[in-house]
């Protein structure tokens, strides 16, 4: 089987089981998680498309998360836009966002720009947290609206999940069209070789711009959505540690293999939640999960499952197709 | 076709180039070779514009190009195999070639016919085509970079220490194909350690020494030169 045809198939499967997990979970609270935890698959892609594709190390999803995030609920609660307006807002802003960040920045390589992304972040956070006449500061904005259809509007959760669903599995399929594009190889190029993509006349910086800016279109739609998903935001929880995760979870379900990061994304969204009645050890805990999963499987749960495959392969007796993708 | 005129290339402080001048004309393998730190790879790097801002002049087809971005050149028709190889190891040979074909990105229909020629050039790659490209061996991989150059279609095809790391029999199979590529029509400047097998098969030679061309002329007097026969023939 073919990467992206393996790529496509597992994407397929977990959009349908996380389809049918909702009418399965019956608590309230957990039924906010798994929405919080499809936005966060959006959030993934994005990052998926920078990360996991173009391989930069990008620390600042927490800044491009807390923009969209506002741009979404000053474009509703204080310009008044309608929703979808605000949405589309929210998206080209991150991508913008992007866009500026990516220009200077995309010079630095490896952890000198993880730096510098660290830095945007925390900076987008003091921003939003002590400009008050615009952002309302530390109190935060109140009343985001719900998604509407017409008059419809989406204040049941159970709407709202499958709203998120659709959007997130349209994403996936957005991205997984680009990454079999000539832009996706060139992604990848400049990710095993930068040096050798300039070479042979890739404009790597370009290149990079673009995945960059394609991360923010993503990231803003998730963070529309967000804030329309708690109708309340405050910049206290667009931290670092925010940003942390999301790179986690990319790491975790496998880094360049779509359906990876978006595991990725729904199990380290449940796992603090499920946690946490071990309270003062719940970080403790967690960690450990992290650490182990990274030292033992180091492919994330993506390279687990092609390990899977592999072996059942050879046991059926098939010839090895050593480094076949 | 190509000609190079007083070019100085700087790392920081440290100068690497030294005037050097040099000129490859069309249809022609011509070939620069030298000891390690001689400024070889320096010399193709300024060519590409990868190295920062070189002094002097380089000319493409009578069109100044220095310190021109590195994509305005390939398109222009220069096209670079790297020291080393450098194909891409988490892409599938068709992927590394699919890359190769980026600066023409704006000509899909040729892509076929490319491919078919390169395909003909190195019937293994075909073979191989949805391996990933680390997977091959280290003859394999040049001739992958080979052919991810020549995806570009160049007028002139670059080559860095194409030798480099192969086994005799291989380099001996490297060897022919450039010869093979530059007989389709692909002029050819080479660059490389390997002084004997560059000279046997270069029109022309230029010797490279810490940043100062000091010899030049046909390769086949440059290897009756007493001068480069004790230096870099070791006869």
């Amino acid at each position: 089987m073919n990467n992206s045809k393996l790529r496509n198939t597992c994407l397929v499967g977990i959009f349908v089981l996380l389809a049918l997990a909702e009418p399965l979970i019956t608590s309230r609270f957990y039924k906010f998680v798994l929405a919080l935890a499809v936005i966060n698959v959006i959030m993934v892609t994005g990052l998926h498309v920078i990360f996991g594709l173009t391989g930069q190390i990008f620390m600042g999803m927490a800044g491009f998360w807390g923009i969209g995030s506002y741009i979404l609920a000053l474009a509703t609660t204080k310009m008044g836009l309608g929703f979808w307006p605000a949405l589309l807002l929210s998206s080209l802003g991150v991508g913008f966002m992007g866009l500026v960040l990516g220009i200077p920045t995309l010079r630095l390589k490896g952890y000198y720009l993880s730096i510098t992304t660290i830095g945007f972040g925390e900076i987008t956070r003091f921003i939003l947290m002590n400009w008050s006449a615009v952002t309302g500061g530390v109190f935060g904005v109140f009343n985001i609206p719900r998604p509407n259809f017409g008059s419809f509007v989406l204040t049941n959760d159970v709407h709202f999940y499958y709203f998120s669903l659709a959007l997130a599995a349209l994403l996936a399929v957005i991205a997984s069209v680009l990454e079999d594009s000539k832009y996706g190889t060139a992604f990848k190029g400049v990710r095993d070789d930068e040096l050798a993509a300039d070479a042979i006349g890739i404009d790597s910086t370009g290149i990079k711009v673009m995945a960059f800016m394609t991360c923010g279109l993503f990231v803003g739609i998730g963070a529309g959505l967000y804030s329309s998903l708690l109708t309340y935001i405050s910049p206290e929880v667009f931290t670092l540690e925010e940003s942390f995760r999301f790179v986690t979870m990319v790491l975790v379900g496998g880094i360049g293999f779509l359906p990876g990061a978006v595991i990725g994304a729904v199990v380290l969204t449940f796992l603090p939640e499920m946690l946490r009645f071990l309270q003062a050890w719940y970080l403790a805990i967690y960690g450990l999960i992290v650490l182990g999963i990274v030292i033992y499987q180091p492919g994330g749960i993506a390279g687990a499952l092609q390990g899977f495959l592999e072996r059942r392969r050879l046991a059926r007796g098939e010839e090895k197709q050593y480094g076949t993708a | 076709m190509l000609r190079l005129e007083k070019v100085n290339a700087f790392y920081g402080h440290i100068q690497a180039l030294h005037e050097v001048s040099l000129e490859v004309a069309e249809g022609e393998i011509v070939c620069l070779i030298g000891a390690n730190g001689a400024g070889k790879t320096t010399t193709l790097m300024s060519i590409m514009g990868v190295v920062s801002t070189p002094q002097g002049k380089i000319l493409f087809e009578g069109e100044d190009i220095t310190g021109r971005p590195t994509p305005s050149i390939v398109h222009k028709g220069i096209s670079c195999v790297p020291e080393g190889r450098r194909i891409f190891p988490q892409l599938t040979v068709m992927e590394n070639l699919d890359m190769g074909f980026y600066p023409r990105r704006d000509r899909p229909a040729e892509f076929e016919e490319d491919l078919e020629r390169v395909f003909r050039l190195f019937p293994v790659l075909e073979e191989r085509k949805d391996q990933l490209g680390g997977t091959l061996s280290g003859g394999q991989q040049q001739m992958l970079a080979l052919a991810r150059g020549l995806m570009a279609r160049p007028k002139l095809l670059l080559l860095d220490e194409p030798s480099l790391g192969l086994a005799p029999l291989l380099v001996e199979q490297v060897m022919e194909s450039i010869v093979e590529i530059n007989k389709q029509g692909t002029t050819v400047l080479l660059v490389e350690q390997n002084a004997l097998m560059a000279l046997e098969i270069s029109h022309r030679g230029y010797v490279l020494e810490t940043g100062t061309i000091t010899i030049s002329g046909e390769s086949g007097k440059l290897m009756a030169d007493a001068q480069v026969r004790s230096s870099y023939l070791g006869t």
